[in-house]
C-alpha cells in the first residue's frame, strides 16, 4: 500500500497547520510541544501553532498515551455484603501526532509483546483507539543510531501505522498505512496526488538524512556475541563507577514494558483499587522472589538491561529490543552509552580471537 | 499482625491494636503529621488505641506492652538509648518514623563536627549534657520496617496503618526518586538543566516533589538501599561542584549511613 504509485498525497507546508486544526475538532491530538530550555514533550495541543515539528527526541517516548505510567485495572467495592467490581472507562480517541519513525517502530514492538504471548486488554484497547501520524526525520538526532538498527530515519515498516509524513521541499508527502489513515489525510484541503518526481525527492531527503548519522552500532552477530560474553568486565566496571541504578534508562526506553501491580486498600477497608505502574529491571527489588533476589548486584542489573535489549529479546520476541533512539544514553545522569559498551565487547572479541 | 476481623479474636475483649509514639531528638514534625493525618484521622483513631503519645494526650502508659511502637527522632543522648531498649522489649513491632529515626536526618549533621564544639556552640552550661554521636534507631535495636520521609510520607503511613488493620505485611517503597519522577513525566533536572539533583540515590515516596517543580532533590527521604553515592559524587565533581558542597549534600540527611559515606568522602 505504501509504495504504490499515486496512493500518496502532497500537502503544502502552510496547509499542514490547517489540516491539524481540522483534526483538533474531532480528536484529542497529542503532539510535540516546546518547553523551557529547548525540551520537547508530547502533550495535548489546543492550537496547531504550538506544535514543534523540528524536534530531536523527547524524554518520554509517546508510548505513555497507549501504555500509561500509572493505570487502574479494577476497582472493587463492598457494601452491605455485596461486592461490586468496576473497570475504568476507556480513554478518549487519541492522535499521536508527528512521532518519529523510531517511536513508531517501538510501538509495533510493544504490540508484539502485549498481544502475542498474552492479550493485554488495556493496552490493546488503547492501541486500537490511537491513530499514529509519523513524521520522518530529515536529519539524525544527536544520540540516535536508528539507521544501524533498521528503524529510521524513515519509516521502514509496512503496516501498524496510519499516516506517514515526509518533509520535502516546501511541502509534505503524505502517505497512509491504513484505511483510517487515508480518511484522515482526505480531511485536508488543497491536496494533490504525488508524482514520481515527489517520490524521488523523498528518496533524496532519505539519502541525506541517512548520511547525517554520527553514531553507529554493528548488529551483525551481536546477539550471539553478547550471549557468550556475559562475564565481560565492562559490566562490572561500568556498574561500579558510573551506574546509579536510577532507572532513567528503562523509564525513557520506548520498548520497555515491565510493570508492577499493586493493590491499594482504602481506609474504610471496603474499597480496593488494583493498579499497575511502570517497573524497571534496574530497581533493586525487581528480581526479588521467594527465597531471595536473583539480581542483587548492580552489575547483574546493568547486564540485564544491555543483554535484554540487544540479545535475549531476539529469541523472546523475534526482533531486537533496541530501536536506536539514543534516549537511554541521553538521559543517563552519568552518560553510560549502550553502544560504547557493545563496541567494547566487540573490540575484545575481534574476528581473529573468536574460537 | 493483630487482625480484628479474624474470627479467632471474636471473643477477645481488646480488639484494637495498641500504638505508642515516642519522640527523641527531632522537630516533632512526624508526630504532628501522624496526628494531623490528613483526611484519615477519625478512621484511624476509631481503629487503633493510642496508649502513649505526648502530643495527642497527657499521661499514658510508658511501660507498655504495645503492639506497635513508632519512634521518631535520632538518638543523641544516653538515656534515650536505654529507654529505647526497654520499648523494644515491650512492643511487638517497632518502627522508626521520619528521616531522623530512619537515617539520622538533621540531628546527624553534627556528627561531622567535634562533639564538644557542637555542645559549646548551643549550650552555655554543658555540665548536664551527656550527648553522644547522633544515630538512627536501628543502630541500637532491631526494627520491623521504616516509614521514611521528612516529615514521614503519607503513602507509607497509610500503608502501615492499613496493613496493621488488615493483618498483612506492609510494602514500603525501596526505589529511588527518579522512578516517581519519570512516572510523573517530569523532565530530568540533573540531565536537562544541570541541577545537582540527589534523586538517583534518594529513596522514593515523596512523589518527586522537588524535581517536578524543576528543583534539585536534596535527599530529605534519606538514602535508597544499595545507592551508588560515589558515582553520583563523581558526576557532581564533573559538573563543577566544589568538594565541600558535595560533602554537605551527602551529610545533610543520612550522615551515619553506609550508603552516603562514599559520596561524602569524595
Amino acid at each position: 500500500m505504501k509504495d504504490a504509485q499515486g496512493e500518496g498525497y502532497l500537502l503544502a507546508r502552510d496547509d499542514l497547520f490547517d489540516w491539524t486544526d481540522t483534526l483538533l475538532r474531532d480528536f484529542a491530538v497529542q503532539g510535540p510541544v516546546l518547553k523551557k530550555k529547548g525540551q520537547t514533550v508530547f502533550e495535548r495541543i489546543d492550537d496547531p501553532s504550538s506544535l514543534q515539528l523540528d524536534y530531536c527526541s523527547t524524554m518520554l517516548a509517546p508510548r505513555n498515551f497507549i501504555y500509561p505510567q500509572r493505570q487502574e485495572f479494577l476497582h472493587i467495592q463492598r457494601s452491605s455484603g455485596q461486592t461490586r467490581v468496576v473497570t475504568p472507562a476507556p480513554a478518549a480517541r487519541n492522535i499521536l501526532f508527528a512521532i518519529h519513525p523510531c517511536d513508531m517502530h517501538a510501538i509495533t514492538v510493544l504490540d508484539r509483546i502485549f498481544s502475542r504471548d498474552s492479550w493485554d486488554f488495556s493496552y490493546n484497547k488503547a492501541r486500537h483507539e490511537t491513530i499514529t501520524v509519523v513524521l520522518n526525520c530529515a536529519k539524525a538526532c544527536d544520540q540516535g543510531f536508528c539507521s544501524s538498527m533498521g528503524t529510521g530515519p524513515f519509516l521502514k515498516i509496512k503496516d501498524g501505522y496510519d499516516v506517514e509524513i515526509t518533509p520535502v521541499d516546501r511541502a509534505y508527502v503524505m502517505e497512509f498505512g491504513s484505511r483510517r489513515g487515508r480518511d484522515l489525510i482526505r480531511k485536508a484541503a488543497n491536496l494533490r496526488r504525488i508524482t514520481g518526481a515527489d517520490l524521488s525527492q523523498k528518496k533524496r531527503v532519505e539519502k541525506k538524512a541517512e548520511a547525517s548519522f554520527t553514531k553507529f552500532l554493528d548488529t551483525k552477530g551481536l546477539p550471539e556475541l553478547l550471549a557468550r560474553t556475559l562475564n565481560h568486565s565492562v559490566y562490572k566496571v561500568t556498574a561500579d563507577t558510573r551506574c546509579l541504578n536510577c532507572t532513567n534508562c528503562t523509564m525513557v526506553c520506548p520498548t520497555c514494558y515491565c510493570y508492577n501491580t499493586e493493590d491499594l486498600t482504602r481506609f474504610d477497608l471496603k474499597q480496593v483499587e488494583r493498579k499497575r505502574h511502570w517497573d524497571s529491571c534496574q530497581e533493586l527489588n525487581f528480581a526479588r522472589v521467594h527465597g531471595g533476589n536473583f539480581r542483587s548486584s548492580r552489575e547483574a542489573r546493568l547486564r540485564q538491561f544491555v543483554t535484554h535489549k540487544l540479545c535475549t529479546w531476539v529469541e523472546q520476541y523475534g526482533c531486537v529490543g533496541c530501536i536506536g533512539c539514543g534516549r537511554c544514553m541521553t538521559w543517563c545522569p552519568t552518560g553510560i552509552d549502550l553502544t560504547e559498551m557493545a563496541k567494547e565487547i566487540q573490540r575484545d572479541w575481534s574476528p581473529a580471537e573468536k574460537r | 499482625m493483630f487482625n480484628p476481623r479474624n474470627p479467632r479474636f471474636k471473643n477477645m475483649k481488646r480488639m484494637k491494636p495498641r500504638i505508642a509514639v515516642f519522640k527523641y531528638s527531632c522537630c516533632a514534625g512526624c508526630e504532628f503529621q501522624l496526628i494531623f493525618f490528613q483526611k484519615h484521622l477519625l478512621e484511624t483513631l476509631k481503629a487503633v488505641d493510642v496508649v502513649y503519645c505526648k502530643m495527642l494526650k497527657s499521661g499514658g502508659v510508658e511501660a507498655g506492652p504495645f503492639d506497635v511502637a513508632l519512634i521518631e527522632g535520632a538518638i543523641t543522648e544516653e538515656w534515650q538509648a536505654s529507654q529505647l531498649k526497654k520499648i523494644r522489649e515491650a512492643s511487638r513491632y517497632l518502627i522508626p518514623i521520619g528521616s531522623c529515626a530512619v537515617c539520622g536526618g538533621i540531628p546527624a549533621i553534627k556528627n561531622s563536627t567535634d562533639e564538644l564544639d557542637v555542645e559549646k556552640r548551643v549550650y552555655a552550661d554543658t555540665a548536664f549534657l551527656h550527648s553522644v554521636t547522633a544515630a538512627p534507631i536501628d543502630h541500637y535495636v532491631k526494627v520491623d520496617g521504616y516509614v521514611k520521609g521528612c516529615p514521614m510520607g503519607e503513602r507509607d503511613l497509610d500503608e502501615l496503618v492499613i496493613s496493621l488493620l488488615l493483618g498483612k505485611k506492609p510494602v514500603f517503597l525501596e526505589y529511588c526518586v527518579c522512578v516517581e519522577c519519570k512516572l510523573r513525566g517530569a523532565i530530568c533536572v540533573l540531565v536537562a538543566y544541570g541541577e545537582p539533583c540527589m534523586g538517583p540515590v534518594t529513596n522514593a515516596g515523596c512523589g518527586a516533589l522537588c524535581p517536578v517543580n524543576n528543583r534539585a532533590c536534596y535527599s530529605c527521604w534519606g538514602p535508597m538501599r544499595d545507592a551508588n553515592a560515589k558515582a553520583l559524587a563523581d558526576q557532581f565533581l564533573k559538573m563543577g561542584l566544589r568538594k565541600e558542597d558535595i560533602f554537605r549534600k551527602f551529610t545533610e540527611f543520612g550522615q551515619p549511613t553506609d550508603e552516603f559515606k562514599p559520596g561524602a568522602l569524595t
